[in-house]
C-alpha cells in the first residue's frame, strides 16, 4: 500500500469546482510535485491535505490513517508557505523551536534539536535574529527548518521558492534536493515553474483546470506529452498542424514514418525546438528573428506551416542570419503526434 | 516636494494662530493673580493652580474620568479583539449589517445617546450609577477600538496562523502565542484612542452622571454654567498639559497620522 | 467628540472563498452585538417611543401614544427658529471649515519632512483635547473683556468692545474651531491618495501653480472635502457644548433646547421628540449625502 493515498479528491466552491476528482497515489521517500499555472487546483490540493481546506468529497489515506479524522494541528506535516509565514515577533531559534513546543519537548532537547535544525540549512549563527531583518533566501531556510524540526512525516513545500531572484532559486533548489534526499522525507512540492519540477521531483503531476492531465517521471513527461497542455507547459514547444495516414505523418510536403499505427485523419504534431536543426531539405520558411542566448541562439522562423522557434547550439557551425531561407528538419522519434481535439 | 509660496505661508500662519490661540489662552491666563479672568500682566502666579486644592470634587472628579475611560476602553477592547478578527478575516452572511451596527454610535449624536441611555437605564429600574455611564462610554468608544483592531487584523497574513496550526498549536494557543501578538499595535491604539474620546466625553455623560459620578469634563462644563473664573482656566490648563504630553508619546509610538487618519500609503 | 470617519468600511477579505456554514464568527460577535444591541437599540427604541407619550405640569409623563409632540414642534415658531439657527451655524461653520481646512490641508501636504509632521501634529491634536476646555479658550478671547477686544480697543481700532459672546458669530467660530480637524483629516486622506507626479505632468504642460490647484488638484480632493463637510455637517448639528458655553441660554440650539427639555422643564417626551428630530437628521445628511458624494465621484473612487 502506497504511503499517501488520495482518493477522487474534490473541492467545489459556490459556482466553481476547483479540484475536479483526482486520484494519486505517492510512496515513502518519494518528491513528488503538483504542477500547473495557476488556478489549476494544486494549491487547493496541497491545503486539502495540510487540513486548511474542507474536503467536498473523496479521501486523502496517509499511512493507513484517514486524514479527514484529524485536525489539522495534529497531522504532523511539516509546511513551507509560498510567504514563508514566519512569526514576526519570534526570533529565528523561537520559530523553528514552536513546533517542538506544542509538542511538549523539554528545553534541552528542544535546544538541540533547534540548533541541529538550523545547522542543516546553515543558519547557525543566526538564530537570535528577527525574521525581519533576513533576507529573502534566509527566512525561506528558517520556514524550511521550522518544518523539518518536527520531523514530520510529509514535508508540503507551497511555491517555496517563487519568492527569490534566479540565481537563489538555482541555490536552494540543489539544497532542496539535498536535504530531501539526506533525510528521505516524502515531499510534495507545488509549484508553477516547470524548471523548477523537472529538477526537483522524482514524479511530476501536472494539473490544468482541477483535473490530473499526466503523472510521470520529469523526463518521461518532457519527452513522451499525452496532451498539447502538457506538451506546451513543459518547456517551449512547436505545435503544427498535419494529417496522419496509418503509419505516417505528414505536415505540408514533409512526410515521417513513425511507429505505430494510427487512425487516419488530421493531428497535431508536437516538436521541442532544440530538436528541430537546419538542413538542406525540410519544411521551407524564412527566420524573422535571430536572438542571442549565451550557450544558444533563438530562432523564429515563418515557415510553410506557421510561425516555429529553433533553439540551436552555439557550436562552431554556421547559423543562417535573418532573412535567409531555410529548411527545417526533425526525426521522427523528436516528435510527438497528439490528437487534434485536445488542442487548447 | 513643491515649496510653498510666502502667500500660502501667511495663510498657514493665520490658521495655526486660530488653531492655538484658544488653547494657548486657557494656559496663560491660569497664571493670573487677579481674581477675574485676566492675562497675567503683572506677573505669574500659581495662585489658582492652589485654589484646585480647596476643591476636592474636581480631583474627584478627575479620578472618576481616569477610572471609567480605562474601565470602558478595556471592556471596548475585549469586546472588539473578537468581533474584529471574524469581521476583518471571516466571509459570512450579516458581515455588513454587524460592521454598520458596530460604527452606528459614530452617527448618533451624544445628546441622542445621553437622552436614550437616560431613558433606557431609569425605565429599567437600574438608575444611574457609576456603572451606566460605563456601559454608556463603553457605547461611545467602542467604534474606535474596533476601527484600529480591524485595520491590523485585516493586514494579518493567515498563513503565519495556519504555520502554528500545522506545527501542532491549538485554537487557544494560536491566539495567545501568534494572532494577538501580531494585533497588539491595534489593540493598544485602539485603547488609547477609545481612552482619550471617554475621557473627553461630556455629552452624552451630563445626561447619566450623578453627583458622586461627575467625570471632569462634565464638572466643568457644569461649572462654567455658573461662573467664568480663572479656576476653570487652571483645570483646563492642567488637562490640556496631560493631553499634549499623551499627544506627544502616542506620535512617537504610532505616528498620529495612523491613529487618526488611518494607514497611509507609506 | 464624535468620529474621526465614518467611511471605515472594509473590504471583504478575498481569499478564503465561501466555505460551508461555520458558526465561528457568529461566536465571535456575538459578545459584542449582545452588549452593543441592548445598549444602542433598546434605549434609541425606548425614546422614539417616549417622544410619543405626553407630558403634563401635574401629571407628569403618561403612557399615551400620540404624535402631539411633533405636531408642537411644527407648529410652534419658537421652535422654528431654534432648528433654523441650528441649521444657519451648521451650514456656515462648515463653510469655514473648508475655506480653512481644506487649503490648510493641502499647505501641509506639500511641506517638508519635519514640518510636515509637527504641523500636522498641531493642526489635529485639539481633537484629543477636552471640547469644555478649547470652548473654554474661546470664551475667554471672545468676551468683551476678553483678549480679542481688549487687543482692538488697546489698539484704537474699536472704540467700544464688539460683543462675540452669545451670539451665533462666536458659536460658529468656536465651533469651527472645534471640528476644524474633521475637515483636515478627510482632505488630507484625499491628498495621500494623490499620484505626486501628476501635479508635475501638469507642470510639464506649461500650467501655472493656480491652474494646477484649480484644474487638476481641486477636482481630485473634492470627495474629501465633501465627505470632510458632512462629517463637520452633521457634528455641528448636533453640537452641544459648544453652543451651550458660547450661546448661553439665551441663544439655543436643538441640541441645548432638548437638554433643557429633559434636565430643566423635564418634559421628557418633548425633549424625546426633539432628540429623534436630530437623530434622524443626522442620520438623513450623513447617509444622503455619502450616497450623493459616491455617485457623484464614482469614478474618481475606483
Amino acid at each position: 500500500m502506497s504511503f499517501l493515498k488520495i482518493e477522487r479528491l474534490t473541492k467545489r466552491y459556490d459556482h466553481i469546482t476547483a479540484v475536479d476528482g483526482i486520484s494519486l497515489e505517492i510512496e515513502r521517500g518519494e518528491f513528488i510535485s503538483l504542477l500547473g499555472p495557476s488556478g489549476c487546483g494544486k494549491t487547493t490540493t496541497l491545503q486539502m491535505i495540510a487540513g486548511f481546506t474542507d474536503v467536498t468529497s473523496g479521501r486523502i489515506v496517509l499511512d493507513g490513517r484517514d486524514l479527514a479524522e484529524v485536525p489539522p494541528a495534529k497531522r504532523g506535516l511539516g509546511l513551507v508557505f509560498q510567504s514563508y509565514a514566519l512569526f514576526p515577533h519570534m526570533t529565528v531559534a523561537a520559530n523553528v523551536g514552536f513546533g517542538l513546543e506544542m509538542r511538549k519537548v523539554n528545553r534541552a532537547d528542544r535546544d538541540r534539536r533547534v540548533a541541529a535544525a538550523l545547522q542543516l540549512v546553515g543558519l547557525s549563527s543566526m538564530a537570535d535574529r528577527y525574521p525581519r531583518r533576513m533576507s529573502g533566501g534566509q527566512q525561506q531556510r528558517v520556514a524550511l527548518a521550522r518544518a523539518l524540526v518536527i520531523e514530520p512525516n510529509l514535508l508540503l513545500l507551497d511555491e517555496p521558492l517563487s519568492n527569490l531572484d534566479a540565481k537563489l532559486r538555482d541555490e536552494m533548489q540543489g539544497e532542496l534536493r539535498d536535504i530531501q534526499e539526506r533525510t528521505g522525507l516524502t515531499t510534495i512540492l507545488v509549484t508553477h515553474d516547470q524548471s523548477e519540477a523537472m529538477a526537483l521531483s522524482d514524479r511530476i503531476v501536472v494539473l490544468n483546470k482541477g483535473a490530473i492531465e499526466q503523472v510521470g517521471p520529469p523526463e518521461a513527461a518532457y519527452k513522451t506529452p499525452s496532451s498539447h497542455f502538457v506538451a506546451s507547459f513543459l518547456g517551449r514547444t512547436n505545435t503544427l498542424e498535419g494529417n496522419r495516414e496509418g503509419p505516417s505523418v505528414s505536415v505540408k510536403d514533409q512526410r515521417w514514418t513513425v511507429g505505430e499505427d494510427g487512425n487516419s485523419g488530421p493531428i497535431l504534431v508536437a516538436v521541442r525546438p532544440e530538436r528541430i536543426s537546419f538542413g538542406e531539405t525540410g519544411l521551407k520558411g524564412i527566420v524573422r528573428k535571430r536572438v542571442f542566448q549565451g550557450s544558444q541562439w533563438f530562432f523564429e522562423v515563418e515557415s510553410e506551416a506557421g510561425p516555429i522557434v529553433v533553439l540551436a547550439p552555439n557550436d562552431s557551425r554556421r547559423l543562417p542570419g535573418t532573412g535567409d531561407t531555410v529548411c527545417l528538419a526533425w526525426q521522427a522519434e523528436d516528435m510527438r503526434v497528439l490528437p487534434r481535439d485536445r488542442a487548447v | 516636494m513643491n515649496r510653498n509660496g510666502p502667500l500660502a505661508l501667511a495663510f498657514h500662519a493665520l490658521v495655526v494662530l486660530f488653531v492655538t490661540a484658544p488653547i494657548l489662552v486657557v494656559c496663560v491666563v491660569a497664571f493670573t493673580s487677579r481674581g477675574y479672568l485676566s492675562l497675567p500682566t503683572d506677573g505669574l502666579s500659581l495662585r489658582w493652580f492652589y485654589a484646585i486644592g480647596d476643591r476636592p470634587e474636581f480631583l474627584a472628579s478627575f479620578r472618576t474620568s481616569l477610572w471609567l475611560a480605562a474601565l470602558s476602553s478595556t471592556i471596548a477592547v475585549v469586546l472588539a479583539v473578537p468581533a474584529a478578527l471574524a469581521i476583518g478575516r471571516l466571509k459570512f452572511a450579516g458581515r455588513g449589517l454587524l460592521l454598520s451596527l458596530f460604527q452606528s454610535p459614530l452617527m448618533i449624536p451624544h445628546l441622542v445617546l445621553g437622552i436614550a441611555l437616560l431613558r433606557f437605564f431609569t425605565e429599567a429600574g437600574l438608575g444611574i450609577s457609576g456603572w451606566t455611564l460605563v456601559a454608556g462610554h463603553l457605547v461611545v468608544v467602542f467604534p474606535f477600538a474596533l476601527r484600529l483592531i480591524l485595520t491590523t487584523s485585516v493586514g494579518l497574513d493567515q498563513q503565519i496562523e495556519n504555520a502554528a496550526v500545522s506545527l501542532g498549536a491549538s485554537r487557544w494557543t494560536k491566539f495567545r502565542r501568534i494572532t494577538l501578538p501580531l494585533i497588539l499595535p491595534g489593540v493598544v491604539s485602539g485603547w488609547i484612542l477609545s481612552f482619550i474620546q471617554s475621557f473627553d466625553e461630556v455629552t452624552m455623560s451630563v445626561f447619566i452622571s450623578t453627583p458622586h459620578t461627575t467625570t471632569l469634563p462634565v464638572r466643568l462644563f457644569l461649572y462654567i454654567q455658573d461662573n467664568i473664573d480663572p479656576l476653570v482656566a487652571s483645570v483646563s490648563a492642567i488637562l490640556i498639559v496631560l493631553t499634549v504630553i499623551v499627544m506627544v508619546v502616542l506620535d512617537r509610538l504610532f505616528g498620529m497620522e495612523r491613529l487618526l487618519v488611518g494607514p497611509g500609503r507609506s | 467628540m464624535s468620529a474621526a470617519t465614518t467611511d471605515t468600511a472594509i473590504a471583504a477579505p478575498k481569499s478564503a472563498p465561501r466555505e460551508r456554514f461555520s458558526a465561528t464568527p457568529y461566536l465571535l460577535n456575538l459578545p459584542a452585538l449582545l452588549v452593543i444591541g441592548t445598549l444602542l437599540l433598546v434605549p434609541l427604541i425606548m425614546t422614539l417611543i417616549l417622544s410619543l407619550h405626553s407630558f403634563g405640569m401635574y401629571t407628569g409623563v403618561t403612557d399615551d401614544i400620540s404624535f402631539k409632540n411633533y405636531a408642537e414642534i411644527i407648529q410652534d415658531s419658537y421652535f422654528h427658529e431654534i432648528f433654523l439657527r441650528t441649521f444657519r451655524i451648521s451650514l456656515l461653520t462648515t463653510l469655514l471649515c473648508a475655506l480653512i481646512g481644506a487649503p490648510e490641508a493641502y499647505i501641509l501636504h506639500r511641506m517638508r519632512a519635519p514640518w510636515r509632521s509637527i504641523f500636522l501634529l498641531v493642526m489635529l491634536g485639539p481633537l484629543l483635547i477636552s471640547v469644555v476646555a478649547r470652548t473654554l479658550g474661546w470664551a475667554m478671547l471672545l468676551g468683551s473683556t476678553g483678549v480679542i477686544n481688549q487687543t482692538l480697543t488697546g489698539l484704537g481700532i474699536l472704540s467700544a468692545p464688539v460683543q462675540f459672546m452669545y451670539t451665533e458669530t462666536g458659536v460658529i467660530i468656536a465651533l469651527a474651531h472645534v471640528l476644524m480637524p474633521f475637515m483636515v483629516i478627510s482632505v488630507w486622506a484625499a491628498l495621500q491618495r494623490l499620484d505626486p507626479q501628476v501635479e508635475n505632468a501638469a507642470i510639464s504642460l506649461g500650467a501655472s501653480p493656480f491652474t494646477v490647484v484649480r484644474r487638476v488638484i481641486l477636482p481630485q480632493i473634492m470627495p474629501g472635502i465633501l465627505s470632510g463637510s458632512i462629517i463637520v455637517f452633521a457634528l455641528a448639528a448636533s453640537a452641544f457644548a459648544t453652543p451651550a458655553i458660547i450661546g448661553g441660554r439665551r441663544l439655543k440650539v436643538a441640541a441645548t433646547l432638548a437638554y433643557d427639555e429633559f434636565l430643566s422643564t423635564l418634559n421628557w417626551p418633548l425633549g424625546a421628540a426633539i432628540a429623534v428630530l436630530l437623530l434622524v437628521g443626522n442620520i438623513i445628511i450623513i447617509v444622503g449625502c455619502n450616497r450623493l458624494v459616491e455617485r457623484r465621484y464614482a469614478q474618481v473612487f475606483q
